[in-house]
Protein backbone atom coordinates (compact mmCIF):
# COMPACT_ATOMS: atom_id res chain seq x y z
CA UNK A 1 0.00 0.00 0.00
CA UNK A 2 1.21 3.57 -0.91
CA UNK A 3 -1.32 6.13 -0.24
CA UNK A 4 0.99 8.85 -0.43
CA UNK A 5 2.94 7.46 -4.10
CA UNK A 6 -0.63 8.04 -5.43
CA UNK A 7 -0.63 11.19 -3.91
CA UNK A 8 1.65 12.44 -6.21
CA UNK A 9 0.10 11.82 -9.12
CA UNK A 10 -2.37 14.78 -10.37
CA UNK A 11 -6.27 14.20 -10.76
CA UNK A 12 -5.78 14.35 -14.58
CA UNK A 13 -2.68 11.47 -14.79
CA UNK A 14 -5.04 9.30 -12.87
CA UNK A 15 -8.92 9.72 -13.98
CA UNK A 16 -8.21 7.68 -17.50
CA UNK A 17 -7.76 4.54 -15.04
CA UNK A 18 -10.49 5.90 -12.89
CA UNK A 19 -12.92 6.08 -15.89
CA UNK A 20 -11.98 3.04 -17.32
CA UNK A 21 -12.77 1.48 -14.12
CA UNK A 22 -16.25 3.40 -13.62
CA UNK A 23 -17.51 2.61 -17.11
CA UNK A 24 -17.13 -0.84 -16.06
CA UNK A 25 -19.38 -0.40 -13.42
CA UNK A 26 -16.78 -0.80 -10.62
CA UNK A 27 -16.30 1.97 -7.78
CA UNK A 28 -12.97 3.29 -7.48
CA UNK A 29 -11.37 4.31 -3.85
CA UNK A 30 -8.76 7.39 -3.77
CA UNK A 31 -7.31 9.41 -1.39
CA UNK A 32 -8.87 12.64 -0.86
CA UNK A 33 -6.83 15.80 -2.09
CA UNK A 34 -7.15 19.28 -0.81
CA UNK A 35 -8.88 20.85 1.69
CA UNK A 36 -11.64 22.12 0.43
CA UNK A 37 -14.48 19.86 1.32
CA UNK A 38 -13.54 19.64 4.93
CA UNK A 39 -15.03 18.91 7.83
CA UNK A 40 -16.39 16.18 5.88
CA UNK A 41 -13.05 15.13 3.42
CA UNK A 42 -9.38 15.57 4.93
CA UNK A 43 -6.57 16.14 3.09
CA UNK A 44 -4.75 12.96 2.76
CA UNK A 45 -6.69 11.05 5.30
CA UNK A 46 -9.69 9.97 4.26
CA UNK A 47 -10.29 7.86 1.09
CA UNK A 48 -13.14 8.85 -1.45
CA UNK A 49 -15.11 6.10 -2.91
CA UNK A 50 -16.36 7.69 -6.67
CA UNK A 51 -18.78 5.78 -8.90
CA UNK A 52 -20.16 6.60 -12.31
CA UNK A 53 -23.06 9.31 -12.04
CA UNK A 54 -26.01 6.84 -13.25
CA UNK A 55 -28.56 9.09 -11.26
CA UNK A 56 -30.19 12.70 -11.62
CA UNK A 57 -27.87 15.46 -10.15
CA UNK A 58 -29.28 16.47 -6.69
CA UNK A 59 -28.50 19.44 -4.26
CA UNK A 60 -26.07 18.05 -1.77
CA UNK A 61 -24.44 15.64 -4.63
CA UNK A 62 -20.46 15.35 -4.52
CA UNK A 63 -19.36 15.23 -8.13
CA UNK A 64 -15.81 15.07 -9.42
CA UNK A 65 -16.33 17.64 -12.54
CA UNK A 66 -13.90 18.45 -15.05
CA UNK A 67 -13.47 22.07 -16.10
CA UNK A 68 -12.69 23.69 -19.43
CA UNK A 69 -9.14 23.74 -18.57
CA UNK A 70 -8.41 20.21 -17.91
CA UNK A 71 -8.63 21.00 -13.89
CA UNK A 72 -10.79 18.17 -12.00
CA UNK A 73 -12.97 19.14 -8.60
CA UNK A 74 -14.59 17.49 -6.63
CA UNK A 75 -17.31 19.84 -4.85
CA UNK A 76 -20.69 19.40 -3.39
CA UNK A 77 -23.66 20.98 -5.72
CA UNK A 78 -25.42 23.92 -4.09
CA UNK A 79 -28.15 24.54 -6.72
CA UNK A 80 -29.60 23.91 -10.12
CA UNK A 81 -29.68 26.53 -12.15
CA UNK A 82 -32.73 28.05 -14.54
CA UNK A 83 -30.14 27.64 -17.52
CA UNK A 84 -29.60 23.85 -16.43
CA UNK A 85 -26.44 23.59 -15.24
CA UNK A 86 -25.40 23.37 -11.57
CA UNK A 87 -23.36 25.75 -8.95
CA UNK A 88 -20.73 23.81 -6.41
CA UNK A 89 -19.34 25.21 -3.40
CA UNK A 90 -16.45 23.06 -1.39
CA UNK A 91 -17.90 22.47 1.99
CA UNK A 92 -14.92 24.51 3.27
CA UNK A 93 -15.14 27.64 0.75
CA UNK A 94 -17.13 30.42 0.72
CA UNK A 95 -16.78 30.91 -3.15
CA UNK A 96 -19.30 29.25 -5.72
CA UNK A 97 -18.42 27.54 -8.99
CA UNK A 98 -20.97 28.66 -11.37
CA UNK A 99 -21.75 27.35 -15.28
CA UNK A 100 -21.09 23.49 -14.36
CA UNK A 101 -22.85 21.56 -17.49
CA UNK A 102 -23.46 17.54 -17.43
CA UNK A 103 -21.21 16.69 -19.42
CA UNK A 104 -19.28 18.39 -17.26
CA UNK A 105 -19.45 15.67 -14.34
CA UNK A 106 -17.24 13.14 -14.33
CA UNK A 107 -18.22 10.92 -11.51
CA UNK A 108 -19.93 10.77 -8.01
CA UNK A 109 -18.91 10.40 -4.64
CA UNK A 110 -21.01 7.32 -3.07
CA UNK A 111 -19.12 7.38 0.02
CA UNK A 112 -15.57 7.50 1.55
CA UNK A 113 -13.61 6.07 4.66
CA UNK A 114 -12.53 7.43 7.79
CA UNK A 115 -10.02 5.35 9.04
CA UNK A 116 -11.56 1.97 8.72
CA UNK A 117 -15.22 3.03 8.83
CA UNK A 118 -16.71 2.96 5.54
CA UNK A 119 -19.46 5.71 5.71
CA UNK A 120 -21.94 6.00 2.60
CA UNK A 121 -23.41 8.96 1.07
CA UNK A 122 -26.88 7.65 1.95
CA UNK A 123 -26.16 7.19 5.52
CA UNK A 124 -29.33 9.15 7.06
CA UNK A 125 -26.49 10.69 9.71
CA UNK A 126 -24.40 11.91 6.59
CA UNK A 127 -27.22 13.31 5.40
CA UNK A 128 -28.41 15.19 8.06
CA UNK A 129 -25.01 16.98 9.08
CA UNK A 130 -25.25 17.47 5.00
CA UNK A 131 -28.22 19.18 5.12
CA UNK A 132 -27.74 21.27 8.33
CA UNK A 133 -24.07 22.41 6.74
CA UNK A 134 -25.40 23.48 3.27
CA UNK A 135 -28.14 25.66 5.19
CA UNK A 136 -26.05 26.81 7.79
CA UNK A 137 -24.44 29.75 6.25
CA UNK A 138 -22.97 31.18 9.46
CA UNK A 139 -21.54 28.33 11.14
CA UNK A 140 -20.33 27.22 7.95
CA UNK A 141 -18.57 30.91 7.11
CA UNK A 142 -17.17 30.65 10.86
CA UNK A 143 -15.46 27.07 9.97
CA UNK A 144 -14.17 28.41 7.01
CA UNK A 145 -12.68 31.32 8.56
CA UNK A 146 -10.90 29.58 11.11
CA UNK A 147 -10.02 27.14 8.95
CA UNK A 148 -7.86 29.03 6.78
CA UNK A 149 -6.14 31.36 9.19
CA UNK A 150 -5.27 27.95 11.54
CA UNK A 151 -4.11 26.89 8.20
CA UNK A 152 -1.74 30.42 7.25
CA UNK A 153 -0.25 30.35 10.52
CA UNK B 1 1.08 -20.26 -10.81
CA UNK B 2 -0.54 -17.20 -12.45
CA UNK B 3 -2.04 -14.14 -11.81
CA UNK B 4 -5.10 -13.74 -11.38
CA UNK B 5 -7.37 -12.38 -13.91
CA UNK B 6 -8.62 -9.70 -11.46
CA UNK B 7 -5.27 -7.83 -11.46
CA UNK B 8 -4.72 -5.07 -14.15
CA UNK B 9 -1.62 -3.56 -14.93
CA UNK B 10 -1.74 0.66 -16.61
CA UNK B 11 0.84 2.79 -16.69
CA UNK B 12 -0.05 6.38 -14.65
CA UNK B 13 2.46 9.43 -15.94
CA UNK B 14 5.78 7.08 -16.65
CA UNK B 15 5.01 4.61 -13.93
CA UNK B 16 3.24 1.17 -13.95
CA UNK B 17 0.81 0.14 -11.57
CA UNK B 18 -0.63 -3.55 -10.52
CA UNK B 19 -4.04 -3.49 -9.12
CA UNK B 20 -6.61 -6.01 -7.73
CA UNK B 21 -10.43 -5.08 -9.12
CA UNK B 22 -12.71 -6.70 -7.28
CA UNK B 23 -16.81 -7.67 -8.03
CA UNK B 24 -17.60 -4.59 -6.30
CA UNK B 25 -14.32 -1.82 -6.22
CA UNK B 26 -11.13 -1.39 -7.07
CA UNK B 27 -8.70 0.88 -4.53
CA UNK B 28 -6.00 2.89 -6.42
CA UNK B 29 -4.76 3.36 -2.65
CA UNK B 30 -3.52 0.21 -2.68
CA UNK B 31 -2.04 -0.30 -6.03
CA UNK B 32 1.37 -1.80 -6.49
CA UNK B 33 4.31 0.35 -8.00
CA UNK B 34 6.22 -1.97 -10.57
CA UNK B 35 9.70 -1.39 -11.18
CA UNK B 36 11.02 -2.68 -14.69
CA UNK B 37 11.85 -6.00 -13.10
CA UNK B 38 8.51 -6.53 -11.72
CA UNK B 39 6.64 -5.18 -14.92
CA UNK B 40 8.02 -7.84 -16.73
CA UNK B 41 7.83 -10.92 -13.79
CA UNK B 42 3.93 -9.39 -14.37
CA UNK B 43 3.70 -9.45 -17.72
CA UNK B 44 5.49 -13.63 -17.64
CA UNK B 45 2.95 -14.11 -15.17
CA UNK B 46 -0.29 -13.29 -17.29
CA UNK B 47 0.00 -17.05 -18.27
CA UNK B 48 0.88 -20.08 -15.94
CA UNK B 49 4.26 -20.69 -15.37
CA UNK B 50 6.58 -22.59 -12.76
CA UNK B 51 9.26 -20.89 -11.02
CA UNK B 52 11.70 -22.53 -13.05
CA UNK B 53 10.61 -20.93 -15.77
CA UNK B 54 10.45 -17.58 -14.30
CA UNK B 55 13.84 -17.17 -12.95
CA UNK B 56 15.32 -18.72 -16.20
CA UNK B 57 13.71 -16.04 -17.79
CA UNK B 58 14.27 -13.26 -14.95
CA UNK B 59 17.98 -14.26 -16.30
CA UNK B 60 18.16 -13.84 -19.49
CA UNK B 61 16.06 -10.73 -19.90
CA UNK B 62 18.35 -8.90 -17.19
CA UNK B 63 21.63 -11.04 -17.19
CA UNK B 64 21.23 -11.73 -13.50
CA UNK B 65 22.91 -14.92 -11.38
CA UNK B 66 20.46 -17.67 -11.14
CA UNK B 67 21.05 -18.18 -7.27
CA UNK B 68 20.49 -14.46 -6.72
CA UNK B 69 17.56 -14.27 -8.92
CA UNK B 70 16.00 -17.17 -7.41
CA UNK B 71 16.36 -15.50 -3.55
CA UNK B 72 14.84 -12.62 -4.94
CA UNK B 73 11.84 -14.16 -6.57
CA UNK B 74 10.88 -16.09 -3.75
CA UNK B 75 10.53 -13.42 -1.78
CA UNK B 76 8.79 -11.43 -4.17
CA UNK B 77 6.31 -14.25 -5.23
CA UNK B 78 5.79 -14.96 -1.35
CA UNK B 79 4.62 -11.33 -1.37
CA UNK B 80 2.70 -11.51 -4.17
CA UNK B 81 1.19 -14.50 -2.76
CA UNK B 82 0.36 -12.73 0.73
CA UNK B 83 -1.33 -9.92 -1.42
CA UNK B 84 -3.70 -12.60 -2.76
CA UNK B 85 -2.47 -11.94 -6.37
CA UNK B 86 -1.71 -15.54 -7.37
CA UNK B 87 -3.29 -18.27 -8.32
Amino acid sequence: MNNNRMCSYSMSEIFPLIEELINIDKQVVITARGNSMRPFLRDRIDRLILAKPCDAVQKGDVLLYEKPEGVFVLHRVVSEDEDGTFTFMGDCQNNKDVGVTADMIKAKLVGFFRGAKEISTDNPRYKKFVNFWIKSRIVRRIYVGIFHRLKTR
Amino acid sequence: MKLKDEIIVRKIANETIALFVGDERADLTSALFLNPTAEFIFDVLKKETDKDTLVSLVCEHFGTDRTDTEADLDIFLANLSEKGFLI
